[in-house]
């Protein structure tokens, strides 16, 4: 009897540590959106301008919308045909151990800190996208190329994930039909896991979006919209990285609210995935 | 937004001198990096506590007329209204703003007009061949808004056309400079001599040399003649010790 209540206090005590724990994790998530909102709330007004010119205090952030947009939109374009293409690759082609030597590798491109991304960018990419291409080499496809790289081991993770999920019954009713591999691919595949490999655009949209260090070292921070690929950028988290350490008074609040923008970038395309995973 | 930054700053000052004691520096952020390695090498040197604030140049001049700083870190020279009211500039150091490009860029060799520069910032000549340089496009890189570099570009030289690459860091801009042949950045002396980029004579007169026109004198201000612990400092800022602080920071001692 005695250990029966003992073991119910027990479970109780468990409960609660996990429930304070849950809690503290989104409170802490609440707390950042309110204090970034607040802190940015007197520049929040002026954040739909054309032009960014902390100097001469106008604070629009349009072209720094447009410069997040760009490169994270060309990184999706490289990095979605590259990552599912390796998924449909691991799961139906490759032999088993040829996964096991890949899949390793792709975790270890996903545990590469972003400065040296960044970094390898700068010394590599830019030179050679000024060289062959022309420009000034710090460009969207720069920023594009480097967020590729870095968000490809998520795409093929997840993309592998959802494709396994297909039930073995469907390719084996397709090859029994005659169906080639790559219209078993295409026709079924795809298809059937739509809405894991939705899930895993979505999550590289949201690291996309949020990455700072390496797209600040490569895309040039020009805080004007781009012309063309070949024409420098700069993100909302690059600006704010950039200058923050300067900023006062409607300079920091601007700052600010263009880091609650962000945010709310981010949560949508997080709601996003949660609607497309279902 | 000035205002409200200048009494945040005397603010901050005066809640803060109940509970430290010392020489208290307010001005410049151009200049916080090297008196902050000058308030650390008088210490050393047996001197007392000097505590080193930002707040830019304006600031750090009311605080030394409001009497919570002792001296003020000025990035350029004080107004005539500023003198009149009493106020000393001692010049310690000068920075010297150098334009560099590649070394490939035959526009290091022949150099530049100050109105070929301004011109070329501005954006309004966008090949080089306009300035005596080989036919292809002008990049212009920059320093990131609140950069005391970039103050000092804008101040000597005029407005840097929004289509500029910026770098946060002299650094940055120098690699970018070192790998474009078509690049043209502006870094201090220091990093200007660090190599692999060319130091463009401005109006025929190379960066340290006498009449080089893209300079600005650094100075620490005072309410009146300096006295106590202010004069102290900055007789140890004609020091060699001191000196060669201020060279190891990419400025000229005075």
């Amino acid at each position: 009897m005695r250990g029966l209540t003992g073991r119910l206090r027990r479970e109780a005590a468990v409960h609660a540590l996990l429930l304070t724990a849950a809690l503290s994790a989104s409170l802490a998530v609440l707390l950042i959106a309110i204090f970034v909102t607040a802190e940015g709330w007197p520049a929040l007004a002026a954040l739909p301008g054309a032009e960014w010119n902390p100097e001469e205090g106008r604070f629009g952030v349009r072209a720094l919308v447009w410069g997040s947009l760009a490169v994270t939109a060309g990184a999706l374009l490289l990095a979605v045909p590259a990552g599912v293409g390796m998924a449909l690759f691991l799961t139906e082609v490759a032999p088993p151990s040829l996964g096991l030597l890949m899949r390793p590798l792709l975790q270890a491109l996903a545990g590469v800190p972003s400065v040296v991304y960044g970094f390898v960018g700068l010394q590599v990419l830019v030179p050679a996208i000024r060289e062959r291409l022309g420009g000034p080499g710090f460009s969207v496809l720069a920023g594009a190329v480097v967020l590729a790289v870095m968000i490809l081991p998520t795409i093929a993770a997840v993309a592998e994930d959802a494709l396994r999920a297909v039930p073995a019954a469907y390719r084996e009713g397709a090859a029994a039909l005659g169906a080639t591999p790559w219209q078993i691919a295409r026709r079924i595949l795809l298809p059937a896991a739509r809405s894991g490999l939705a899930t895993a655009v979505v999550l590289g949209l949201g690291r996309a979006l949020g990455e700072t260090m390496a797209v600040m070292m490569v895309t040039g921070n020009v805080a004007a919209p781009p012309r063309s690929v070949l024409d420098p950028v700069r993100t909302l988290t690059g600006n704010i990285a950039m200058e923050m350490g300067y900023a006062a008074g409607r300079h920091r609040a601007a700052l600010f609210a263009s880091g609650a923008l962000l945010l709310a970038m981010v949560m949508a395309v997080n709601g996003l995935a949660r609607r497309v995973g279902r | 937004m000035r205002m409200v930054a200048l009494l945040a700053l005397v603010l901050t000052l005066i809640g803060c001198t109940g509970t430290a004691s010392g020489l208290r520096i307010a001005g410049s952020t151009s200049l916080q990096p090297v008196m902050e390695r000058l308030a650390e090498g008088y210490r050393k040197a047996g001197g007392g506590r000097v505590i080193v604030q930002g707040g830019g140049t304006t600031a750090g001049v009311q605080a030394v007329l409001a009497g919570v700083a002792g001296l003020g870190a000025a990035s350029r020279r004080l107004t005539a209204a500023e003198s009149e009211q009493g106020l000393v500039e001692h010049i310690i150091a000068w920075d010297v703003l150098t334009v560099v490009v590649h070394p490939d860029n035959p526009v290091g060799r022949r150099g530049l007009t100050l109105a070929q520069l301004q011109a070329l910032f501005r954006g309004e000549v966008t090949d080089w061949a306009t300035v005596g340089g080989a036919p292809g496009p002008v990049h212009l890189v920059t320093r990131e808004a609140g950069s005391g570099s970039r103050e000092a570009f804008r101040s000597l030289v005029g407005p840097v056309s929004p289509r500029a690459i910026v770098q946060n860091s002299a650094g940055g801009i120098r690699m970018t400079v070192m790998g474009d042949p078509r690049a043209i950045g502006y870094v201090s002396l220091g990093v200007a001599r660090m190599g692999g980029v060319v130091a463009v004579p401005i109006d025929g007169k190379r960066p340290g040399e006498p009449g080089y026109p893209l300079v600005r004198p650094l100075s620490l201000v005072t309410l009146g003649p300096p006295r106590g612990e202010a004069a102290a400092f900055l007789r140890y800022i004609r020091s060699p010790e001191a000196r060669r602080l201020i060279m190891e920071e990419g400025l000229v001692p005075e």
